[in-house]
């Protein structure tokens, strides 16, 4: 019987091993279930019924908002139904790869650009057919635009746009004297050790806030404060990290020097399962005066602090010394297109008419969509029309501000593992078990090799 | 004549066995389709996906070999070694204190006579209670600005603790948190072999003077050993394939100090998209749990024939 056992465990090593060398081509080449290459006709010009299946995040409210808003589109295309299916975000992948395993699934997918690389690699979305391409072109900014491409592809039309700014408390801000929020790196460790207040030996009120334990939680901000210093995190060509510039390592010393002060305590940054959690909480409570965060905790800290709300005013990433102005970070939503779907075609005409303007100086009706829940609309046409809406929202207003200098995060394969290894190093220097030097010397040996591969 | 006989009734005899073991195998045969289901197969996929490199968006089949490299690779990568470090130490902390803790509870539960079933319940309780209900509920008790636990510690006049948020109490928090939710499990299985032990032994250990710790030690003890087998193996088990708390509650961290194998593999598959690796660290993990099994039970063997 152990002999048995033992063959058997030896059998299994040897499939894992001969599986080497066995198969040169890439993923998706070649199979049952390779996808559709070009663009179907899906006969919208022979009036066939049609029906588009969009996959997505959304929640019931949204999503139901939305269809209620493209029936509209019956008028222009009376033969086409279009059809909402949502999962939770931590799905939404996972729901992607089921259907290209079964070869089927929905048409339009929206999508987080991060995932770009696996996708497009993999063959699951298609590049933006060219009567659609000048369309994006022409109505986003070039960033934006950059944002939802990958080796040189556009890939879908941009949706959310996320961003990153300084968000403070007035209310603290007065308590404690203070003015106007920092403008730069000095100001910024100045008032975060003003702001903070201790009893008993225990923090009770932090100046400053760091997230703990949510990968993009911790890199993105620190990546604002790092291209607002001048620094970048990759080159342009995304082939090498630029991690260790003087820039990173002055801004892994700001992180450094404020939880020496005593201006940030790390314990006061937990982030659950679900990117919410104390982190968020002790902002809401007043504990902490200032953080660096997306514009779309907005909803949650409304919904928080009711009337409290007006105490939280947003203002523009402090710059450092090696920075001239501040230059944000932002990741986008894109809807691309099934690389599977028979009715391409349609579905790329369906995107054009959603995200184009309803008339002269008109959003389209995805811009109002995406207004309607507090997200700035990515397309040029829609922030012009809606700029009364979002100039008067001072929360908002910030984001839209910074946006035109910020960077997207960089569209690269194995992005998720490179924000991963990047939070452990700064995490480590936020818990003072590194020096910012050895860290970034770390963090750039580990990014380079998943870079590499 | 005598042959002529037998040979008849030999051949009636092997056609009743044949019939049984036919019975016996249709009758094991819905079990053992599940298990080649939902055991063999996907052991052997697994094997076979360690082999590849897949990101899980094209065909499985399709995707490249790279033969033994994800298990040299696994080996080099900085954070896969910690996990497994955190991974034995949380294992050997639940050996070492959930069968002691269960087999106390279950004594108590078997010696309290006031309301039994309540004190049952109670500690059954967290057994049947949802894994992440309960974990987003440790999340703030373990809290360290406004948690009730540094309450508590600071109206006692004592210092608060970081908890889940200090990287070198994170992983004894979630071993607390795992001996809540599974003492009461094992205390059942204790209770059932405590009241399994006839109470013949005893009475004539009382008659021969024994106190409560000799009978403890000289009669309890030993006749718990099947008991005991069972309990540690399926508390090691459990532990090597600990998950939802670690997820829930610190997602690994801070800085890895509370990442296990199980987490691990979880965000290298579905995270990173790197199933080949993924599928190594699984088989890496199941050769332990066999091996620390096999230890266990060679281990009590020996102290039944001794």
């Amino acid at each position: 019987m152990k002999k048995l056992a033992l063959l058997v465990l030896a059998g299994c090593l040897l499939i894992a091993g001969c599986s080497g060398g066995g198969n040169s081509g890439g993923t998706g080449e070649g199979g049952a279930s390779s996808p559709a290459s070009t663009p179907t006709d899906s006969g919208s010009g022979s009036g066939q019924p049609v029906t588009l299946r969009i996959l997505a995040h959304w929640d019931a409210g949204n999503t139901d908002a939305l269809l209620q808003k493209v029936e509209a589109y019956k008028n222009v295309n009376p033969n086409v139904t279009v059809q909402v299916e949502t999962v939770p975000f931590g799905d939404l992948l996972k729901r992607i790869t089921v259907s290209n395993l079964s070869g089927g699934g929905a048409d339009i997918y929206h999508i987080y650009n991060a995932w770009l690389p696996e996708l497009t690699n993999s063959k699951s979305i298609v590049p933006v057919p060219d009567p659609f391409k000048s369309d994006i072109v022409s109505g986003y900014g070039e960033n934006i635009v950059g944002s939802v491409s990958y080796n040189g592809e556009i890939y879908g039309y941009p949706t959310e746009l996320t961003g990153y700014a300084l968000n403070y408390n007035k209310r603290l801000f007065e308590e404690a004297g203070i003015s106007a929020p920092p403008g730069n790196w000095d100001e910024l460790l100045d008032y975060a050790q003003r702001l903070t207040k201790k009893e008993n030996g225990q923090t009770v009120q932090q100046g400053f806030g760091v997230i703990i334990g949510w990968d993009s939680g911790v890199v993105h901000p620190w990546l604002t404060l790092l291209q607002s210093n001048g620094g970048k995190f990759l080159s342009d060509d995304l082939s090498t990290t630029d991690l260790n510039s003087p820039q990173a390592l002055e801004a892994l010393e700001l992180y450094q020097k404020l939880v020496q002060s005593g201006a940030t305590n790390p314990e006061m940054g937990l982030s659950n399962a679900s990117t919410t959690g104390p982190y968020m909480n002790n902002f809401e409570l007043g504990k902490t005066a200032m953080i660096i965060m997306a514009n779309w905790w907005k909803g949650s800290l409304q919904a928080t602090m009711g009337d409290r709300f007006q105490d939280v005013a947003t203002a523009p990433i402090p710059v450092g010394p090696s920075g001239t102005k501040p230059v944000s970070l932002f990741y986008s939503w894109l809807y691309a297109v099934s690389a599977f779907s028979k009715q391409q075609e349609e579905a790329w005409k369906f995107l054009q008419w959603l995200n184009s303007p309803q008339g002269e100086g008109q959003s389209s009706v995805q811009g109002d969509w995406l207004m309607a829940q507090g997200i700035i609309p990515s397309r040029l046409s829609d922030q012009e029309a809606h700029e009364a809406n979002l100039g008067q929202d001072p929360f908002m207003k910030t984001y839209v501000d910074l946006l035109k200098d910020a960077r997207s995060f960089p569209v690269i394969p194995k992005a998720a593992e490179i924000t991963s290894t990047l939070q452990g190093y700064i995490e480590q220097v936020v818990y003072s078990r590194a020096t910012p030097a050895d860290a970034l010397n770390g963090a750039a040996a580990d990014i380079q090799k998943l870079i590499s591969q | 004549m005598k042959e002529r006989e037998t040979n008849p009734t030999r051949k009636r005899h092997k056609k009743r066995l044949e019939s049984h073991r036919l019975a016996a195998f249709l009758f094991l045969s819905p079990a053992l389709v599940f298990f080649a289901i939902f055991f063999i197969f996907p052991l052997v996929a697994t094997v076979y996906l360690s082999g590849r490199e897949w990101d899980l968006l094209g065909p499985a089949l399709e995707a490249p070999g790279v033969g033994f490299r994800h298990y040299v690779e696994i080996w080099q990568d900085e954070r896969f070694v910690r996990a497994l470090i955190n991974t034995f130490l949380y294992v050997l902390a639940c050996i070492a204190l959930m069968p002691p803790l269960a087999l106390g509870v279950a004594w108590l539960l078997n010696e309290v006579k006031v309301v039994p079933w309540f004190w049952r319940l109670l500690f059954f309780l967290p057994v049947v209670t949802s894994a992440v209900a309960m974990s987003l509920v440790w999340q703030y008790i373990f809290d360290p600005t406004y948690g009730p636990l540094n309450e508590a510690l600071k109206a006692l006049g004592l210092r608060p603790l970081g908890w889940i948020m200090d990287p070198d109490l994170s992983l004894v928090s979630l071993i607390i948190v795992s001996l809540w939710q599974g003492i009461g499990y094992h205390a059942i299985i204790y209770l059932a072999g405590l009241q399994g032990i006839p109470d013949d032994y005893y009475e004539a250990a009382t008659i021969d003077g024994a106190g409560a710790g000799r009978k403890f030690f000289h009669i309890t003890l030993p006749l718990l050993k099947p008991t005991s087998l069972f309990v540690f193996v399926m508390v090691a088990i459990n532990a090597f394939q600990a998950f939802t708390p670690f997820y829930v509650i610190t997602n690994g961290g801070p800085i890895d100090s509370s990442n296990v194998l199980g987490l691990y593999i979880y965000k290298t598959a579905f995270e990173f998209l790197n199933m080949g690796k993924a599928s190594a660290m699984a088989v890496i993990m199941f050769v332990l749990v066999v091996l620390v099994s096999v230890f266990q039970l060679k281990w009590f063997q020996r102290r039944e024939e001794s």
